[in-house]
């Protein structure tokens, strides 16, 4: 059964009063609560939604204007410019209420408050002092210099894998050979497989040993093996590995001309998070209250 | 000290022993200094005078990266959802957590990914069209905000879409950029700085100067022409800090051979040290424009043109999200392997219209796969004297999320671009259409891990393209090979000392000894708890001038044919190998015939990423009623349930004596 042209209007009518109670209710009782009433928790996307209306941002906005205006003209509000609907639609409300009005407040918002916080160019004696505060982040890791033998899993051309049992046998006469003999470390992978494409001495950090040879040897070799002594078989999904370790470079705190562009956008890239942070507490202590960024 | 010595008298001897097929032009082919790659504490690297990092071998060594990346710069990204700024994307690579699209009301990802290993470079190459149209769209006031086309971008993203690119669809010579732009390109031509500027910062911010090395950035972008909307796309890769003003884009420049011009002037001949070459890609979206043939379109090509070709580029990438670009399956005998990750249309637009369901697009033509071109220019090279397409190869990823390296089939969201949205909300089943894959990496054998060492091995062509697995791969042609080279602990020192690596050039001797080649892979070690797929066979697939026919053939040289995978479990049998390695005659060599060959290594069978995400919702196609929506493409026959990972070498020249 289709409905008639009269029941079509019917129920279009109640869609639309239906919905103009709810807005007024909705308007009326967002009015009752300011954003940051005491006691009442308030969200920092409500706290930058009002931020960003105090900073005429939504004005700024034809979306936004546009926007907001349509609201009301559907609403039944027809006469003004849409800058005058606008701001009778802000006054109202609506622009904590329409999803997209909402989006793009705080999303300028945002991009103000990171604009401001990105605006003043870090010194050197900032770009110092942030460097000495977090060295771990430009950190040059230590690396060994490390000459490797290898019992293979799986020996080139070999139709089946060696068990763990075999793997283990022959890593430990391997081991035992080369504690007893003169063989030099860097000549010392001749006595076990072949190492295909990895070199049998080289000068690596951790992060491009676990590269070469899986997860969990890197750390192992540069930072716990012995120096000038082979150190018992460790393993990996290729096999056993009997590692010599002739020298560590220990790592260090690079000086800052080496790692200054990393070290700029790492501080800016704080900034501006903690200056969102003192920004929000601003915001939640009241109107009036300097937003601006840290110094 | 005594071993580099002696290494370097062994190696001079050994280089004496070479004699019939002489290694030549290849740029710089030349065996390195010496083998010992471990001492550190040495000079600045000898070949690009650049500070010594920590880790530096002489005899180089594989570095992993991404030279294809979208972020919210790019017009098409951004209109996706993607809002990761090329300094996340560059964090990401360095092995950072991001979150990405969609978002929640508050803005706040609803989807995290992270690399398990670290990439060693990247660049992003943001589309050099539309740079300044995202900043004029979104800053009020702007020129141009109230555009039609800035509203349509903000509030119909998907009309946008379409539209805009369709843009990059002009003919060549009519090109014109978005009218938001003005009539001469005068609204966006300061964002469009000002946008290339904070490339080329998130850049510089990424590189890791420090002895380390940990980590290459190169500044460049993408040229997106795609005259008919077939696809002429080319990355542009700068070698170091200086660059042009600003990007050249289709609009500027709407031909490759206009866009090279561009490069020469505003780099190679700016006198400001920059350096610079372009690879193309997506040659399989193409349908016939990427490599024109000797009597089609080439036949008009002047002989400027085509030194200028290959001259400014020395790669092309061979596989990424949209596709493999190896070669069209039934073209060469017996290899059934070609049947690898096909993008089954010919444009971006037929793609689109097949995603639709409405009708099938445009299929693929033989000339729009690498190994095709580089057949045809052996024959460019006969008839005209150039060879255009001496091309080394590459692979990567071109993800539109800002996500390098993202590559593990396991885990894959959908890389956006041409790729299904996730603006809104992750489209219901599958994260992106069944056609598109998680795209692969490109590797260099380089000295260090610094911008001048990367750079000199693209344009030397040392470089090999894999479809996401970090398989190591060399491969050598030379002379006075032994057979027992595979067990030699000096492979490698041997290998440059009597021959030349990938992307090397011979010239073959009339009465010498024909060359012999090494092809070595070791498997990608994995992760903890996820060591990489074993590897089934090495193959080297040659490709000649018999006469004036090109003729191509594929020998197994290493391996078997073993392993499989339990489609119920996604759990491969175990069977295949840690390394593969192998040193193979011709045996149909002839030295009077140009030819070139290129190592191919497989991964045993593998689930593929849509199965392991059909597997994972339940997906069984013998009962529809698990096959919820978006999970269709789990049962779509088109597409197979396995894969064959694999990595590509750069070809070896071989040259009549």
């Amino acid at each position: 059964m289709t409905p008639g042209r009269a029941g079509r209007a019917r129920a279009l009518l109640h869609f639309v009063i239906a919905g103009a109670l709810l807005f007024a209710a909705r308007t009326w009782w967002v009015r009752l609560i300011p954003p940051a009433a005491a006691g009442v928790a308030v969200s920092d996307d409500d706290l930058l939604l009002e931020e960003g209306l105090r900073l005429g941002l939504a004005a700024a906005d034809p979306v936004i204007v546009h926007r907001l205006a349509e609201n009301l003209r559907f609403a039944g509000e027809a006469s003004g410019s849409d800058a005058a609907l606008a701001a009778r639609a802000v006054r109202l409300g609506m622009h904590r209420i329409d999803a997209l009005v909402r989006r793009r407040l705080i999303q300028h918002a945002e991009r103000a408050l990171e604009r401001r916080s990105r605006a003043r160019e870090p010194g050197p004696g900032e770009l110092a002092e942030h460097l000495a505060r977090h060295p771990g982040r430009f950190a040059v890791p230590g690396h060994v210099q490390v000459s490797q033998v290898l019992v293979a899993r799986r020996p080139q051309g070999a139709a089946v894998a060696r068990s763990d049992a075999e793997l283990e046998a022959r890593a430990t006469a391997l081991a035992a050979r080369l504690h007893d003999s003169n063989v030099p470390p860097g000549e010392a992978h001749r006595l076990g497989d072949p190492l295909g494409l990895w070199p049998a001495t080289q000068v690596a950090s951790a992060a491009q040993l676990d590269a070469q040879l899986g997860s969990g040897l890197g750390a192992a070799i540069a930072e716990r093996a012995p120096v000038g002594r082979w150190h018992e078989p460790l393993s990996s999904s290729f096999g056993l590995h009997l590692v010599f370790v002739h020298r560590r470079i220990p790592g260090r705190t690079p000086a800052l001309a080496e790692v200054r562009g990393r070290v700029r956008e790492s501080l800016l890239h704080d900034r501006a998070r903690r200056d969102r942070r003192a920004a929000l507490a601003a915001l939640r202590l009241g109107p009036g209250v300097d937003a601006g960024g840290t110094r | 000290m005594t071993r580099a010595l002696v290494l370097v008298v062994a190696l001079a001897l050994s280089g004496a022993a070479a004699c019939s097929s002489v290694p030549s032009a290849g740029p710089d082919a030349a065996v390195p200094p010496d083998g010992g790659g471990a001492d550190a504490d040495a000079g600045p690297d000898a070949g690009t005078g650049e500070p010594r990092c920590l880790a530096h071998d002489p005899l180089r060594r594989a570095y992993f990266g991404d030279t294809h990346i979208h972020t919210a710069l790019s017009l098409d990204a951004n209109l996706q959802g993607t809002r990761l700024t090329p300094t996340d994307a560059y964090r990401f690579a360095r092995g950072e957590a991001v979150g990405i699209q969609p978002h929640d009301a508050a803005g706040n990802p609803l989807r995290t990914v992270q690399l398990a290993r670290p990439l060693d470079f990247a660049m992003v190459s943001d589309h050099a069209e539309f740079l300044g149209t995202v900043r004029v769209c979104q800053t009020p006031g702007a020129p141009g905000y109230d555009d039609p086309q800035c509203r349509r971008y903000r509030n119909q993203p998907d009309q946008a879409f379409m539209i805009l690119n369709a843009l990059l669809g002009q003919a060549q010579g009519t090109a014109r950029p978005p009218s938001l732009c003005g009539a001469t390109d005068q609204n966006c031509e300061g964002p469009a700085r000002s946008v290339w500027q904070e490339v080329q910062d998130a850049a510089a911010a990424a590189l890791d100067a420090t002895p380390a090395c940990s980590f290459t950035s190169f500044v460049g972008y993408e040229w997106s022409g795609s005259p008919g909307l077939y696809n002429l796309h080319r990355n542009v890769v700068f070698a170091g800090a200086a660059v042009p003003e600003r990007p050249t884009s289709y609009f500027e420049s709407s031909t490759p051979d206009g866009l090279w011009a561009a490069l020469r002037s505003g780099c190679l001949e700016a006198g400001t040290g920059c350096d610079v070459l372009t690879i193309p890609h997506n040659s399989n979206l193409s349908n016939g424009l990427m490599f024109e043939t000797p009597d089609g379109a080439g036949a008009a090509r002047d002989a400027a043109y085509l030194a200028e070709r290959a001259a400014m580029e020395p790669l092309v990438e061979i596989f990424q999200h949209k596709g493999d670009s190896e070669c069209q399956p039934g073209t060469t005998a017996g290899d059934e392997l070609c049947d690898f990750e096909k993008f089954p249309f010919n444009s971006l637009s037929s793609a689109a219209v097949g995603a639709a369901g409405t009708a099938d697009g445009g299929l693929p033509q033989p000339t729009d796969f690498v190994r095709q071109a580089l057949g045809l220019g052996l024959q460019f090279e006969k008839s005209r004297g150039v060879n255009p397409y001496r091309y080394g190869i590459i692979a990567s990823t071109d993800t539109h999320l800002g996500t390098p390296g993202l590559v593990d089939e396991s885990n894959y969201p959908g890389h956006g671009g041409a790729g299904a949205a996730s603006r809104s909300a992750v489209p219901p089943g599958l994260p992106d259409h069944v056609w598109f894959n998680p795209g692969g990496l490109a590797v260099l054998w380089a000295e260090q891990n610094s911008r001048g060492a990367l750079f000199a091995a693209m344009r030397r062509r040392e470089a090999y393209g894999t479809s996401g697995p970090r398989i190591l791969l060399r491969f050598f042609a030379g002379t006075g090979y032994p057979d027992g080279l595979c067990s030699a602990s000096d492979l490698v020192a041997k290998g440059y000392a009597s021959g030349v690596p990938m992307g090397g050039e011979l010239t073959a001797s009339i009465d010498g000894e024909p060359p012999r080649f090494v092809v070595s892979a070791v498997r990608d070690a994995g992760v903890a708890g996820q060591p990489g797929g074993l590897l089934q066979r090495a193959q080297i697939v040659k490709g000649w001038l018999d006469g004036d026919t090109v003729r191509f053939a594929v020998h197994d040289v290493a391996g078997g044919t073993g392993g499989s995978v339990d489609l119920g479990t996604c759990q491969p049998d175990g069977v295949g190998q840690d390394t593969l390695c192998s040193v193979w005659s011709d045996p149909a060599f002839d030295p009077r015939q140009p030819a070139f060959y290129y190592a191919r290594v497989l991964e045993a069978p593998s689930c593929r990423w849509t199965s392991r995400q059909c597997l994972a919702a339940g997906v069984n196609c013998q009962d529809p009623a698990t096959v919820t929506s978006g999970f269709e493409g789990c049962c779509d026959t088109r597409f197979p349930r396995t894969v064959q990972e694999r990595a590509w070498s750069s070809p070896i020249f071989v040259h009549p004596g």
